[in-house]
């Protein structure tokens, strides 16, 4: 559980998230962030629903803009009109199911060489060498010629991630990868998020509702609650669960409380590796 | 050969090498069957392949290239040409006869522009395809109104020629209008070809496509100007053609196993142009002069068409869903 504190590949200034309305104050959702994400860290990001996650994410891709600070990536600035740019910066695997027809996982591995490729789109020899390293890294070989939608969502998950892998960038950021998955797949996935962050210096963020899982293979928490400063700490450091009573029990009655007091209590049980 | 004046390989020999016995044949060969011929396979190429980015752009298995209301802004432009021409002469001739075919390709033409420029205006406004995908049906059901109005409140000629161009028919272009039509298609289908990389990205949904690099609002805007393009010109010649632009990129991605925009494009121009010239020749089986509506023939041939698809394919009902 050691990270070290180097210069960060990605980080925010004076970052203030929401949305802009016309003729109106824009909606703020959290007051200015002062983010850093390192190489070869994961980062879980946590919250309520509602809470500004998605658009936090949204938002450090270069798909939102910010009401105001910015998002660098290695000294660049992200911008919302430098998409080529930004894509070759950051890769995002989000939430969407993609069902289309008669799309292999080699294909859909292939497009993350998108930002690399010319008009045409072929793919030169490194880049086919690329796409093979990134379905290997996440055991996705055996499946590389399966279509797409006879997947199962948790294999389908992994597709997504040897795109990311792919798209060769130092920072991959995921919305919510383990929604739709059972446990064991998401224990799978979290472990192959956390050694892939080992073996390649990848930055890693993603957003998560499972707190258990998410405290045990995160390296940080970034803890966010509608309306205030997020917060940012070692993972190990939230075990005790006060903080995250604080973030996520506001909204709930006494009973509600202590069923989720009582899942806490189970955070300092062995880790699911 | 097929069709109400028979050609034998002989008479096609003498016809291309110039005799002078076979006059009236080369005239039916060069100023009838090769244009009408051509203008298929354009028409076929043309309204696929606007099909294929519409459902691609739109990630909706129904659109096709008319979602966007232009077939109805044409019909519209001829309704309130022949109709209103035959409110001055008092329903002495039919429209059609006094407006002739330019002037018919005209009107279409004005009206699929100006649906086109609403669509394109309001796309450069709006941030999601759903909204513009909706806005364009309503501007097509708008615009189908004010033509219902119309037929009501015109003479039984007009609206019988009215409802004979909506039958569509790629029939009667001529070498001066294909002069128009052969480049403006090849230089769209050229475009679309152009388009095939960020339209692959397209398939994984917008969000995805912007953080894979791709501009997406220039990108649907370029799409939306070239389908407009594309079908409002078709249209204009030959009135609207259904079902072809829905039915050929499902047949396409069928029979190719694949959603790659490389081959997709290229395949449905190859089945829109087949599928095309094999509806012209079934509008031929009555024999004895008639001919039937090429619309008739793509609709029933489409018809069965997409119901196989979806019946054969259980999954395609889920497929689009995001």
């Amino acid at each position: 559980m050691s990270w070290t504190a180097e210069t960060p590949i990605l980080s925010t200034s004076q970052l203030v998230i929401g949305y802009r309305i016309p003729g109106s104050t824009p909606l703020v959702l959290a007051p200015a962030m002062n983010l850093g994400l390192s190489a070869g860290e994961v980062v879980s990001l946590l919250g309520p629903n509602g809470s500004g996650k998605s658009t936090l994410i949204r938002t450090l891709a270069g798909l939102h803009s910010a009401i105001s600070g910015i998002v660098e990536i290695q000294g660049q600035v992200v911008k919302s009109n430098q998409v080529l740019q930004t894509a070759r910066a950051l890769s995002l695997v989000l939430t969407d199911r993609i069902e289309v027809q008669h799309l292999t996982v080699r294909q859909l591995v292939a497009m993350g060489r998108y930002p690399y490729t010319g008009w045409l789109g072929r793919l030169t020899n490194s880049d086919k060498v690329r796409v093979e390293e990134a379905m290997g890294l996440v055991k996705m070989t055996l499946l590389a010629d399966r279509y797409l939608h006879d997947l199962s969502d948790g294999e389908q998950q992994r597709a997504l991630l040897a795109k990311a892998l792919a798209q060769d960038t130092p920072v991959i950021i995921l919305d919510e990868p383990t929604a739709h998955l059972d446990l064991p797949n998401r224990i799978s996935l979290m472990k192959t998020l956390k050694n892939l962050a080992r073996e390649t210096g990848k930055a890693i963020l993603f957003s998560s509702h499972d707190l258990d899982l998410a405290i045990h293979t995160a390296d940080r928490l970034w803890l966010m609650k509608r309306g205030e400063s997020i917060i940012d700490g070692r993972a190990d450091q939230f075990l005790d669960g006060v903080v995250l009573n604080e973030v996520f029990t506001s909204g709930l009655d006494q009973g509600e409380k202590r069923l989720f007091n009582e899942y806490l209590g189970r955070l300092h049980s062995p880790q699911p590796e | 050969m097929f069709g109400s004046v028979s050609f034998t390989w002989e008479d096609l020999g003498q016809v291309l090498s110039g005799s002078q016995e076979t006059e009236n044949l080369a005239f039916i060969l060069w100023k009838i069957r090769l244009p009408k011929a051509l203008t298929g396979i354009l028409v076929g190429a043309g309204l696929s392949v606007s099909g294929l980015m519409m459902q691609t752009l739109f990630r909706n298995p129904l659109a096709g290239p008319y979602v966007l209301g232009i077939s109805s802004g044409a019909s519209l432009g001829v309704a309130i040409l022949m109709m209103a021409s035959s409110l001055f002469t008092a329903g002495a001739t039919s429209g059609i006869l006094l407006v002739g075919h330019w002037g018919m390709v005209l009107a279409a033409m004005f009206g699929a522009l100006l649906v086109m420029l609403l669509v394109i205006l309001v796309s450069m406004r709006i941030a999601d395809s759903v909204s513009i995908l909706i806005i364009g049906i309503m501007f097509g059901s708008a615009a189908g109104a004010l033509v219902s109005v119309l037929q009501y409140f015109s003479d039984p000629d007009s609206v019988h020629s009215f409802l004979v161009w909506t039958f569509g028919s790629i029939a009667g272009v001529s070498w001066s209008q294909l002069g128009i039509l052969v480049p403006l298609v090849i230089a769209g289908l050229f475009a679309a070809v152009v388009l095939q990389k960020p339209l692959n990205a397209f398939l994984l949904g917008e969000n995805q496509a912007r953080a894979l690099g791709v501009n997406v609002k220039r990108i649907r805007l370029l799409v939306v100007i070239l389908t407009s393009l594309l079908t409002g010109a078709l249209t204009a010649f030959t009135g609207p053609i259904a079902f072809v632009g829905i039915a050929v990129p499902h047949l396409a991605r069928m029979l190719f196993r694949t959603s790659d925009h490389r081959l997709i494009i290229p395949a449905s121009v190859l089945i829109g142009s087949l599928l095309l010239l094999v509806c012209d020749i079934l509008t031929q089986v009555p024999t004895g002069g008639q001919v039937l509506p090429i619309n008739s023939v793509t609709a029933l041939f489409g018809a069965p068409v997409v119901i196989w698809v979806i019946m054969s394919n259980r999954k395609t009902r889920n497929a689009w869903k995001s």
